[in-house]
């Protein structure tokens, strides 16, 4: 009962900040930012849906299908944090919000850092494969019980 | 996308596909403690990027009356930069969270009730906010603009937006994530694919990650991890950064006029009208104070200058005025800001001449620039030729 109450009560309190939100949004007070910012609004959720996430996945397909088990976890690890990497850097890789006039915005060499970080990831891959295969070698799969990979789509 | 041997061709075809759509994500990962795990951490998040907003946002748009205090000094500082290390440190929750709840957009039927679809439009409105929010920020912070619109007040207002979704998400979902978190998850996964510890940990660690190679463009110990922030507090004309040129302001023609002066006017006994040579005869205060930029790096530096409130004794202000400081720009949003009596009175705040023992460089406002501790650089008035004492 309590719970009910509670959801009643988020409920609108959500629908007023959403629609504080969206009054703020389309009574901008220059008229060029409601159909930007709309345009945005939607190109994300379709960037994420559409693109990122299919990419995602088939990604995900490849590995499975290609990386041998014994490697795939810290492949699919690597892959991972690197993808985040890239993401929250590509802005500053890029460098188009450079002003030669002010050298103090962007002023470190942000390709050549990216690419430290994704050494040090992929050195971390690399350790952590060089101990699972020598684990491996040690422990050889219990035969009676192996383990079944993720399903596939069938 | 799925690996049948004929596509479906007819509408009866189509809605069986629809139906079995969900149930045909095939990884380990998408789960429900994992969700409900990775849901706490960003809701906290993001939590904390509107709290913080909105001390941002109240700072530069006062709501009636509202006075902030000069004290705590490094209160914006604080919050600012947690604001922007917090949202960068969402990219790999974001992106997890996501991954692991995407089926559910696949629902069939999409829609069981009113009460479903207007739940399932508030998830909607949550997923679009959250993207756009941190996709914006990041943007920003690199000073990159390819939307037309205006970046303060659009992400402000989606702010809104986000927060009003997260509520009621956060209501729906209290229950499942509360039965999902007290489930331990299944220990050990299978060795043959990421298992879900170790992905939520990975999430976990690359968050730490990207605040680590961010941080450093506010906290000055970890500068020498600052790889990927957009700013570094020690780069930058006499060691400090800068936002806006004088260049860029439109100024720089107008700073080294030999007829320069600095007026104070309005309520006041005794107007002043000085010039520089009469400023650098004032009695000078050194303060140490940091420039916060609402991009969410800082920089501490030794300024020197005149004491605002020295100056409003010597025109004769009352000591409870509110001070309006203006700039030599013609136009701008921040041609001008106004100064509180808690701001105006604090010992810290001063007309500045120079900084870290040099004379102001034209980028950091010479000839004179406002400098006041725990207020947004944006509202540190650079090139100051007016001090008005409102009545």
């Amino acid at each position: 009962m309590t719970e009910r109450k509670g959801l009643v009560v988020a409920f609108a309190v959500g629908t007023l900040c959403v629609a504080y939100g969206g009054w703020l949004l389309l009574t901008s007070r220059r008229l060029a930012d409601v159909p930007a910012a709309l345009w945005w609004l939607a190109g994300v959720l379709v960037a994420h849906d559409g693109i990122v996430a299919p990419l995602t996945i088939i990604a995900g397909l490849l590995v499975v299908r290609f990386i041998p088990a014994l490697v795939r976890p810290p492949v699919q690890a690597g892959l991972f944090v690197s993808v985040v990497l890239v993401v929250a850097s590509s802005a500053l890789v890029l460098g188009l919000g450079r002003d030669p006039l002010n050298p103090s915005l962007l002023p470190l060499p942000y390709g050549r850092n990216l690419a430290l970080l994704l050494g040090l990831v992929w050195a971390a891959v690399l350790a952590a494969i060089v101990v699972r295969s020598a684990r491996s070698r040690r422990r050889p799969r219990d035969e009676a019980n192996p383990s079944r990979g993720p399903q596939r789509w069938r | 996308m799925a690996g049948r041997t004929r596509p479906p061709v007819s509408l009866a075809a189509g809605l069986e596909l629809a139906r079995g759509l969900e149930g045909r994500f095939a990884s380990r990962l998408r789960d429900p403690g994992v969700a409900a795990r990775l849901g706490i951490a960003l809701g906290l998040a993001f939590g904390v990027c509107f709290l913080t907003g909105l001390v941002s946002h109240f700072m530069q748009h006062p709501p009636f009356g509202l006075a902030w205090p000069a004290r705590p000094v490094a209160f914006y500082r604080v919050t600012q930069g947690l604001h922007v290390v917090t949202g960068v440190a969402t990219v790999p929750l974001l992106l997890a969270k996501f991954y692991a709840v995407y089926p559910r957009l696949f629902r069939w039927p999409p829609f069981r009730s009113l009460a479903h679809a207007a739940e399932r439009g508030f998830v909607l409105v949550l997923v679009i906010g959250a993207l756009f929010q941190v996709v914006t920020g990041l943007l920003n912070i690199a000073r990159w603009y390819p939307f037309a619109f205006n970046f303060t007040t659009t992400h402000y207002a989606v702010a809104w937006l986000l927060v009003g979704a997260l509520v009621v998400h956060v209501a729906h979902q209290w229950r499942t994530v509360r039965d999902a978190v007290r489930v331990p998850l299944p220990s050990p996964d299978s060795g043959e694919t990421l298992g879900r510890r170790q992905f939520l940990g990975l999430a976990a660690a690359s968050s730490g990650l990207l605040a680590l190679v961010t941080a450093g463009q506010t906290v000055p110990g970890l500068r020498p991890f600052a790889l990927l922030a957009p700013r570094r507090g020690d780069i930058g004309p006499q060691g400090v950064p800068v936002n806006k040129t004088a260049v860029s302001a439109g100024v720089a023609g107008r700073l080294r006029d030999p007829a320069y002066v600095l007026r104070v006017t309005g309520a006041v006994e005794r107007e002043l009208v000085l010039d520089l040579d009469a400023l650098r005869a004032l009695p000078q205060v050194r303060s140490w104070l940091a420039i916060t930029c609402v991009e969410g790096w800082s920089a501490d530096a030794t300024w020197e200058g005149i004491a605002l409130r020295d100056l409003l004794d010597r025109a004769g202000a009352r000591p409870d005025a509110r001070v309006r400081v203006e700039s030599l720009q013609r136009g701008g949003a921040y041609r001008q800001s106004y100064v509180d009596p808690p701001h105006a009175r604090d010992p810290l705040t001063l007309l500045a001449l120079r900084v870290n023992g040099e004379t102001l460089a034209a980028d950091h406002g010479y000839p004179c620039r406002l400098i006041a501790p725990n207020r947004p650089g944006v509202l540190q008035t650079k090139w100051v030729s007016v001090v008005e004492v409102l009545s």
